[in-house]
């Protein structure tokens, strides 16, 4: 079930949370946590039951491959876990493609199966992998069965993240506090819960209906003009922006009413002035997954290699061409055809990869010729940040444009628009309408200069991670007494998001049809 | 609960204010207007329809067909945006709550018969739009298909103004250009769906004309120099009328429609639809007959 359907809203939530803390009143806090990976099954079973046994498979199988390696630090038993984990999420997710491309390339003519993608388990299999790498490293504390199956299935974070880590999970469900109710942290969990909702239902999915016209236009090989391409190439980096953060806040919301900080996902990314801010704001978690497992160990092991051949090293920060592409670009370019590939099994996900992985690289590269040229711009003022924003931006829609066509030649077809490779007219169109450019502008302005989610929620613990310290904006809200407390007039404000979110939620109104003016 | 009162608060001014847009059934505007249309101007025991998309909507002047032949009883039931498929959807409904109906004039263009694919047959859901129709309370349709967006902006924006008969007419000078880009061919899904449209019309004894639209001359120099798509669309269709007694008339390839008429490719503004329906009956015979 989603988050935003009516069965979750009015059924499975308020039933999961009562029988939760109704068990911790009864001091029933171990039972409590039984209750929640039960109640996390059903919801996942909710979806396709024929996926339980599979989950159910993997949590078994990775917590005695945990185990062994707590009793012994053997690499054979890390390498066949990670080998097992991923041969797991490559059949599932990879097979039917690798089979396409074989045969494309080779004309194999191996035969293409078609396997359901099991829900999640681009998800699960990282947070295991991680489990167990940090078992092997030593990082691990005991755990009990019963909590690490609640941490691998909690629902709030089981479909799309947050990439939770064992750290900071399992801590919290080992607490004796657990289950016991705290009326501000769960009115500060149902806040956010109804402000994801609300970015969700509310913006991400009317925006939809001006991107999608676009992309299926691009699809079907119809010309488009410039400005119809980049207004939908905008429209649909507001719309996965306003989607994907609002589903992170309504899972982080989620959390803290059962008690639980999951950490945060997103912290405004569309502000970000370059795209290593971007890569440090935009799906945290899977950004911290990446580095802490693949992008780190590679660097190190390039690092070493280096060392032991006698190359040059990078020294206060300064290095020439040849250590930059060995230590900086080879592996953040690595790095990030990982996380276009683990987005996708399609040439166009790659291609995602590797756009941001060259724009990482030419990003580092300028950070470097900046300090060796010594230009000490002042990096606040307006006169950087604005141009700086709006280049990530395009930089950003770009990327996104191959995320979401359905393969590369209609990415091209898009690419190839935006680029001058089409017409400049302003005539009218039913692709591109005011209403569209000013749904656009309001939306951007929302993404530059509200605070984001955990911002207006500061001095309250929501999630995990850091907030940023305020903005001009944020400081004149707060300043108005707008500023999320448990107060009467924010309990208006939120009361009202709620209803409009929940009623849209489970509306039956299809998504509006614009239709130009005829 | 506040949100509830605020809402209902929105709700009771703008419908004091007389800008209380139609409930969201299909949230497309020009499909919600003509559902209240219909509600608010029950249809006197019509006899003839004419049904499809913005094309029959906005270019065919219902009252000329009326003022012609006096013993018939003419409505438009025709919707706007809608593909083939969903034509024949809306068209179904209608006739089942108006039984009268001997005559069907359908009216398609090349844009009508390239998208049923992608768009769903049931384009509202019947049960309640009969219920509405009727005369029900629609307040609990304002909560049922809940959209704040299109409630406010359909509150702010143009009111749509119809006919008697149900038309909706483009009042305009001006020429908004071509719009609609290259033809794309006809779906097999749309062909399918006039096959089965057209039979069902035979089995409850409804005679069934279609009419190709014809298309502004500056869009055929454009994209169909050489008539390669309005030959194709004709044979399509008379492949998918074949075997049912519907009567097709290609009038896109034989009517001559001056360019000053349209508003863009395909439609016509209103002081042209009164002739350019007259020429159509007249070709046709729509309406001529008992």
């Amino acid at each position: 079930m989603l988050f935003n359907s009516g069965i979750f809203i009015f059924g499975f939530l308020p039933a999961a949370l009562l029988v939760f803390y109704g068990l911790g009143l009864l001091g029933q806090r171990r039972w409590a946590i039984v209750w929640l990976t039960v109640a996390s099954l059903a919801f996942y079973a909710w979806w396709d039951i024929s996926n339980v046994p599979l989950l159910l498979a993997s949590i078994v199988a990775n917590f005695a491959l945990q185990r062994l390696l707590m009793r012994r630090r053997s690499r054979a038993v890390l390498v066949a876990g990670i080998a097992l984990n991923l041969a797991a999420l490559v059949y599932y997710k990879y097979a039917g493609f690798l089979a396409q491309t074989i045969n494309a390339a080779a004309d194999a003519g191996l035969p293409v199966p078609y396997i359901v993608l099991p829900l999640a388990i681009s998800f699960f299999t990282f947070q295991q992998i991680a489990y167990l790498c940090d078992t092997y490293d030593g990082l691990v504390d005991d755990s009990s069965f019963v909590n690490y199956m609640a941490f691998i299935t909690f629902f709030p974070h089981l479909i799309a993240g947050p990439i939770t880590h064992h750290k900071e999970i399992i801590p919290q469900l080992a607490d004796p506090g657990l289950a016991r109710p705290d009326a501000r942290m769960i009115a500060a969990g149902a806040t956010m819960f109804l402000v994801g909702l609300f970015k969700k239902v509310m913006i991400a999915d009317p925006i939809a209906a001006y991107a999608n016209p676009v992309f299926a236009a691009a699809a079907a090989g119809e010309p488009l003009t410039l400005f119809e391409a980049w207004g939908g190439g905008l429209a649909y980096t507001l719309q996965i922006y306003f989607d994907f953060s609002g589903y992170s806040d309504m899972a982080v919301g989620l959390g803290l009413m059962f008690g639980v900080r999951l950490p945060f996902n997103f912290d405004s990314p569309l502000k970000a002035a370059s795209i290593i801010d971007y890569w440090a704001r935009w799906h945290m978690t899977l950004t911290r997954f990446v580095t802490a497992y693949i992008y780190s160990p590679v660097t190190l092991r390039l690092t070493r290699r280096r060392m032991a051949a006698g190359k040059p090293l990078p020294r206060r920060g300064r290095m020439n061409l040849e250590t930059f592409l060995s230590l900086v670009a080879l592996p953040t370019f690595f790095a990030f055809l990982v996380i276009g590939i683990w987005h996708g099994a399609g040439w166009q996900f790659a291609l995602f990869g590797a756009l941001h992985g060259i724009y990482l690289t030419v990003n580092h590269g300028w950070r470097l010729l900046r300090k060796r040229w010594q230009l000490d711009w002042n990096d606040r003022s307006l006169l950087f940040v604005v141009p700086s924003v709006l280049l990530t931006l395009a930089c950003v829609v770009v990327g996104l444009v191959l995320f979401r066509a359905p393969d590369v030649g209609t990415a091209l077809h898009m690419l190839d628009a935006m680029f001058g490779g089409a017409s400049l007219s302003l005539h009218s169109s039913q692709l591109l309408s005011h209403r569209q450019v000013q749904l656009t502008l309001v939306l951007l302005a929302i993404v530059w200069l509200l605070p984001n989610t955990q911002e207006w929620l500061r001095g309250t613990p929501t999630g995990l991670g850091e907030v940023r310290p305020p903005g001009w904006f944020e400081r004149w809200i707060t300043g108005h007494s707008l500023g999320w407390r448990p107060a009467p007039a924010v309990a208006v404000i939120v009361g009202l998001l709620g209803f409009l979110a929940i009623a849209k939620a489970i509306s039956a109104a299809p998504p509006e049809f614009i239709y130009f003016n005829f | 609960m506040t949100g509830m009162a605020v809402f209902v608060g929105l709700l009771l001014g703008l419908d004091f204010a007389g800008l209380k847009p139609p409930p969201a059934f299909t949230n497309s505007h020009c499909i919600d207007a003509k559902l209240e249309f219909l509600r608010r101007h029950p249809p006197l025991k019509p006899t003839h329809l004419v049904v499809g998309s913005s094309i029959a909507l906005r270019n065919i002047d219902t009252a000329a067909i009326a003022r012609d032949n006096p013993q018939v009883r003419a409505l438009n039931g025709a919707f706007c945006g809608l593909a083939m498929n969903q034509s024949a959807f809306a068209t179904r409904f209608l006739i089942d709550r108006l039984p009268g109906i001997s005559d069907v004039l359908l009216l398609l263009d090349p844009f009508d018969m390239s998208s049923c694919r992608t768009s769903k047959t049931a384009v509202f859901d019947q049960a309640d739009v009969g219920a509405y129709l009727s005369g029900a309370p629609d307040l609990d349709y304002y909560f049922k298909y809940f959209d704040l967006f299109s409630l406010i902006t359909n509150a702010a924006g143009r009111k749509e103004r119809f006919t008697p008969y149900g038309d909706l007419p483009l009042d305009t000078d001006r020429y908004f250009g071509l719009v609609y880009g290259p033809p794309r061919p006809s779906q097999p899904e749309c062909l399918v769906a006039l096959n089965a449209f057209a039979l069902d019309l035979q089995t409850r004894g409804i005679a069934l004309t279609v009419i190709t639209m014809p298309l502004m001359s500056g869009w055929s120099r454009e994209y169909d120099p050489d008539s390669r798509a309005a030959k194709a669309l004709a044979a399509e269709l008379a492949s998918a009328l074949a075997g049912t007694q519907a009567r097709l008339w290609d009038t896109w390839s034989t009517l001559d429609v001056p360019a000053a008429d349209f508003t863009d490719a395909v439609h016509l503004r209103w002081s042209a639809t009164g002739r350019f329906t007259r020429r159509l009956v007249s070709a046709t015979g729509f309406g001529a007959r008992d």
